[in-house]
């Protein structure tokens, strides 16, 4: 069931999904994006290379094991929320501030983290449940 | 600050413990630290509120009604490092009693999850979230009791989930209703509010809180899931399941009743009299049914649950301080008995009182253990179940039916122990008992430390009792409002 039609556009479309995932997860505390969507968007790269080369190549790609990649992101999820205990502000409170870039100077802040978190708890999850379902 | 880390140390464990899923090795360890750690942090919590009171922290600086407001009197408080506290003694039991297919499929993690979700119930102070909470613990323990994939094990999990779904179903429909009529879901605002909104909207929802929330405390008609689940898992899990898990549907009840309706209470406590009353009735009368060790246990546990609801039937603080106090004794003490099952399942491999006997003779130091949390069980001075009861006998001279009822319950728990005791520890062998190796000490030292536990608090009494009378004093208004003598 393996396709070359598919195997071919799945090398070209997928660095151009995994760039707009990490798009979308950077634009999103203003805008629609975020690490939700971001997330969704890398899984379902990591979907097409189930679908296209099977389980074997998408552990080869993606390195870790989903399980634990889901794991680390609720990790930094819930981590980044500590940042604020220096400052003497409670849990969770955003912390901002300017970044200089080569672009230009950036806002960033603990939420960008969580968004991280998100981000790979998102891929994380799908990407197991996804596999398992492969079975 | 310490009102915060309740809640992260076991959501930052169960975080960790995930991204350990395909490392075996030290996971075990990990989690007896972290629970540690936990247990530590309730014990801060405690030590700050008995010293300095009232603890609030609004999450991420939002204040209420927007954001989430954590708040801990002495009431939570002490639950929370109670919990804490059992948690840790669980995790130690556990590190010989879950097998690796267990540890492998996620035990620790959710176990993690649940500790997170019981703590977190106890220190909000926003009903939305509490429901949040609650989520938190239906699913971890649905899958609590469903790992292993055991066909008895799925009867027994279905058995609980379906009813509690039904109870969370519930607890949104009254959220919607209370955030209709008030506007606010934070419980300091809703205190304040629903003395003024239509008293019948106000009495609605109080009924459908208290219903979803007896569902979960396993009250009459809704308690036959609690003898039919927990009798499935491994021990460990039950004895924590036991333990806490209906005790957070009382402390939600108390908690709803006491703070946040006190002025509607008049409306349920008729029905709610009555419905502690059967619970009584039916649960003691339950145990006496039944051969299963954990049945039995489970049965007993449905049959003391209701007094902890004494507080609210009868108004005073007197009554209340008796029925924390026996909430408090009865966690101890009903997790202990779940571990000292354990142990008698790893001896003789069964947990049916038909097939067991002769424990005494071989296993002595077993008998003396088990004795202390018996006997505390049913309430025999000087044992440290005895205090609140006869707290509870004082102040329910005011509802003869309760008195009778606390009463009745007392010998059937006597009859119903006497008769486990009599067959599993007096009469002769029965068959002849596999031969076990003997019993890892982790599984030992929690049961024997709750017992030391228990015992310290049957000598020593006092200061449990000064707690638990501080902590009713938070209740204040609401004997003041339904006519106590407070």
């Amino acid at each position: 069931m393996k396709s070359i039609l598919l195997q071919t556009i799945c090398r070209f479309i997928i660095p151009f999904l995994l760039v707009l995932s990490v798009f979308l997860l950077l634009r999103g505390h203003n805008e629609p994006g975020g690490g939700f969507a971001g997330g969704l968007v890398a899984a379902s790269s990591f979907a097409l290379i189930l679908l296209a080369f099977g389980k074997k190549e998408l552990r080869i790609a993606m390195r870790f094991d989903p399980k634990s990649i889901a794991g680390i992101g609720l990790v930094i999820a819930v981590l980044s929320g500590i940042p604020a205990f220096f400052i003497g502000e409670p849990y969770l409170k955003a912390i901002w501030f300017m970044l200089p870039t080569p672009l230009g100077p950036t806002k960033v802040g603990t939420p960008v983290i969580f968004d991280i978190g998100v981000y790979l708890v998102v891929i994380g999850i799908t990407v197991s449940f996804l596999e398992d379902m492969d079975e | 600050m310490s009102v915060i880390f309740v809640v992260l140390i076991p959501l930052l464990m169960a975080a960790i413990l995930v991204s350990l899923w395909n490392v075996p090795k030290g996971r075990k360890v990990i989690a007896i630290i972290g629970s540690g750690a936990h247990a530590l942090a309730g014990a801060w919590l405690l030590t700050t509120v008995i010293q300095s009171g009232l603890v609030t922290k609004n999450i991420s600086g939002w204040i209420p009604p927007f954001g989430i407001e954590f708040r801990a009197d002495l009431f939570s408080a002490t639950l929370v490092a109670l919990a804490s506290f059992i948690g840790l003694c669980v995790t130690i039991y556990v590190h010989s009693n879950i097998d690796d297919e267990r540890t492998n499929f996620g035990f620790h993690p959710l176990f993690f999850v649940l500790l997170g979700g019981i703590s977190g119930a106890f220190v909000t102070a926003d009903l939305f979230n509490m429901f949040v909470w609650f989520e938190c613990i239906l699913l971890s323990s649905f899958v609590l009791l469903g790992l292993g994939g055991e066909k008895k094990q799925l009867r027994g999990s279905l058995n609980y989930v379906i009813p509690n779904l039904f109870s969370s179903m519930l607890f949104l429909t009254g959220l919607g209703l209370i955030y209709g009529a008030t506007g606010t879901l934070n419980m300091a605002q809703l205190a304040e509010r629903t003395a003024q909104i239509n008293p019948s909207t106000a009495a609605l929802v109080t009924v459908v809180f208290v219903i979803a929330f007896g569902l979960k405390a396993a009250l009459f008609p809704f308690f036959s899931w609690l003898p039919n689940s927990y009798h499935t898992p491994p021990t460990a899990v039950a004895a924590l399941f036991a333990g806490l898990l209906t005790k957070v549907g009382i402390y939600a009840i108390i908690r709803f009743v006491g703070t946040i309706a006190p002025t509607t209470a008049s409306a349920v406590l008729p029905i709610l009299t009555i419905v502690c009353v059967l619970t009584i009735v039916i649960g003691s009368i339950g145990a006496l049914a039944h051969t299963s060790l954990r049945k039995i246990l489970g049965y007993l546990l449905i049959g003391h649950i209701a007094f902890m609801l004494l507080g609210l039937i009868v108004p005073s603080q007197a009554s209340m301080a008796a029925a924390y106090f026996y909430m408090l004794n009865h966690i101890l003490v009903i997790t202990c008995l779940f571990f000292f099952v354990g142990i008698i399942q790893w001896h003789t491999g069964q947990i049916d009182i038909r097939k067991i006997g002769g424990l005494q003779a071989k296993y002595p130091a077993l008998a003396i253990g088990m004795a202390i949390p018996t006997l505390s069980l049913i309430g025999i001075p000087p044992f440290s179940g005895f205090w609140p009861k006869i707290g509870l006998l004082q102040a329910a001279t005011d509802s003869p039916i309760f008195f009778a009822s606390i009463i009745f319950s007392s010998f059937l728990t006597l009859l119903a122990m006497a008769k486990v005791w009599m067959t599993i520890f007096w009469r002769a062998e029965v068959t002849e008992a596999p031969e076990m190796p003997p019993c890892p000490t982790t599984k030992a030292l929690p049961a024997y430390l709750l017992a030391a536990v228990i015992l310290l608090i049957s000598v020593f009494p006092a200061p449990i009792a000064d707690l638990t009378n501080r902590a009713a004093k938070e209740f204040a208004p609401y004997f003041q409002i339904n006519g106590g003598d407070q």
